[in-house]
């Protein structure tokens, strides 16, 4: 072996890259070996070096990351946005929560023809525009769309899976909007523009050897492949009760995500009464997965998080959705 | 092991640190054990090499999510700094401070101590540029080939033997500094 490579094989050593086989034989040149044993406190003051160096890019990188944020024109752009997603922004999603009120004055505001005929639509049945407006993914469930009234299968909202058309359902009928459902028009509004599995940060590129279900759904659902995630995710076996529980929050990100937002609320239940990790990110989505179902829970879950979340970023955008709410009343 | 170019190892690394939401739980994570919110501070952002050089190092193993290795590393740095006494201002809640279990994936970590971390710099300046470049890429996890690009180094095999080469003429320049190659011998970390 030359000594470039014996140079590279001590630094894998070091880092415990080697299987065991190798490692054992590497053990053995450097206990037998003074030259090999010297060439290994050479390749740990590499690392070391190594360390110092990449310590002081973070350092300097840190620094101008601090200096942006605190500059006053930089506030707005790198302001933390818990869950925006990458376009484009709050700017767009409040806007058309202010578009969906004014439509929604509009279209409460009885014309001749509505009022003469006030008791047909009395007589409509209640709109579930949760159901088949929010177009379920393909392998979603499809039962809840057997409510939809006719008038709004003409005018399908757009899927809260789409991010960026940033439009929230629009109501489809001239009837008078129920005050639950014009709430759920809100929470939708904001929902659809909340990127629950944003928080996978690190970019992670192709399989590992002998990756878990777990690492792989954590992969896949950074690589935004929610339902390759999904599968992968299901496999966690419960009897793993820590990566279970791991698998379980991915799960709820992502059918919140997916807009399948009854199937991520039990999830939400059960790990927030744990007080697991994420615990200000998961309130704040069962608040919005309860809003856009019209569970009756949702008002009191908005108004608890606009009090007692631990994420100030979070309460502000559940303070506005409230204020917003409140407008409507 | 993070991947990618360096662009987007950087732009993954902002959205780490400048997350709020991450800082304020690493922050009252802190507070709620009887830390100041400056050591806190310098907790996360110690905390944050480490986390780093933990990636680098293969030690996240998808155990726990991210933002929990995260803030069960800057939890460690804080009890490391705590136990080094860098933080003189504290005063614990408890007698002892341990992990969570939520945190029990959460690799040792290793702190430097600041002498030696002295004593490097300066042993770095002994180095080149291209020397250090080399030596920093292969220690991010670059492949030859990467490093062969960035550098312009014409083979890979080239990068190895440049490596090897810095260190050992790095080892003729220490054996001519008696000083400080005795001082960098005798402090080792923390």
């Amino acid at each position: 072996m030359d000594k470039a490579t014996l140079h590279e094989k001590l630094d894998a050593y070091l880092k415990g890259s080697l299987d065991a086989a190798e490692q054992a034989e590497v053990r053995q040149l450097i206990d037998s070996d003074k030259d090999v044993a010297d060439q290994l406190e050479l390749v740990r003051l590499e690392q070391e070096l190594a360390e110092v160096m990449v310590d002081e890019k973070l350092d300097e990188m840190m620094r101008a990351w601090n200096e942006e944020a605190s500059s006053p024109a930089a506030i707005s752009d790198t302001a933390p946005k818990p869950k925006a997603g990458s376009f484009p922004g709050q700017w767009v999603m409040w806007g058309s929560v202010l578009i969906i009120c004014a439509g929604l004055v509009f279209w409460s505001w009885p014309s001749p023809q509505e009022t003469a005929s006030t008791d047909a639509v009395n007589e409509d049945p209640p709109s579930s525009v949760q159901s088949e407006d929010r177009e379920p993914s393909v392998d979603a469930p499809t039962e809840a769309a057997t409510s939809e009234p006719p008038a709004q299968e003409t005018k399908k909202a757009p899927a809260p899976a789409k991010k960026e058309s940033k439009t929230p359902p629009p109501v489809a009928s001239a009837k008078e909007p129920q005050p639950s459902e014009a709430i759920q028009q809100l929470a939708l509004a904001v929902a659809t523009n909340t990127r629950a599995t944003g928080g996978t940060y690190i970019i992670r590129k192709g399989a590992q050897p002998n990756e878990s279900p777990l690492a792989k759904g954590y992969r896949l659902m950074g690589e935004g492949k929610l339902d390759e995630a999904e599968s992968a995710l299901l496999k966690v076996p419960e009897a793993q009760e820590r990566r279970y529980l791991n698998a379980q929050q991915y799960l709820a990100f992502i059918y919140f995500e997916k807009g399948e937002y009854e199937k991520s609320i039990p999830i939400l239940e059960n790990l927030t009464q744990l007080n697991y990790s994420q615990q200000a990110e998961m309130e704040w989505y069962l608040a919005l997965s309860y809003l856009a179902t019209e569970n009756p829970k949702g008002l009191e879950a908005l108004k608890q998080v606009t009090t007692e979340s631990t994420s100030p970023e979070i309460q502000e955008e559940a303070q506005q959705l409230l204020d917003e709410i409140n407008a409507l009343d | 092991m993070i991947r990618g170019s360096e662009q987007e190892r950087a732009n993954a690394l902002k959205a780490f640190f400048t997350d709020q939401q991450l800082k304020a739980t690493v922050i009252r994570k802190i507070q709620q054990k009887g830390g100041s919110a400056n050591d806190a501070q310098d907790a996360f952002q110690e905390g944050f090499k480490a986390f780093y050089r933990h990636l680098l190092n293969g030690k996240f193993e998808g155990r726990s999510s991210l933002r929990t290795f995260f803030v069960g590393i800057c939890f460690r740095c804080w009890l490391d700094g705590l136990k080094k006494s860098f933080y003189q201002r504290t005063t614990l809640t408890d007698k002892e401070e341990t992990l969570d279990d939520e945190y029990e994936h959460t690799p040792e970590t290793r702190m430097m101590s600041r002498e030696r971390k002295s004593q490097l710099q300066k042993v770095l300046a002994l180095l080149g540029d291209r020397c250090k470049k080399v030596i920093m890429m292969g220690y991010e996890g670059y492949n030859s080939e990467e490093i062969k690009q960035k550098l312009e180094i014409e083979a890979e095999e080239a990068v190895r033997k440049i490596r090897y080469r810095c260190m050992t003429k790095l080892k003729e320049k220490l054996a001519s500094q008696p000083t400080l190659n005795a001082l960098l011998k005798s402090l080792s970390y923390g």
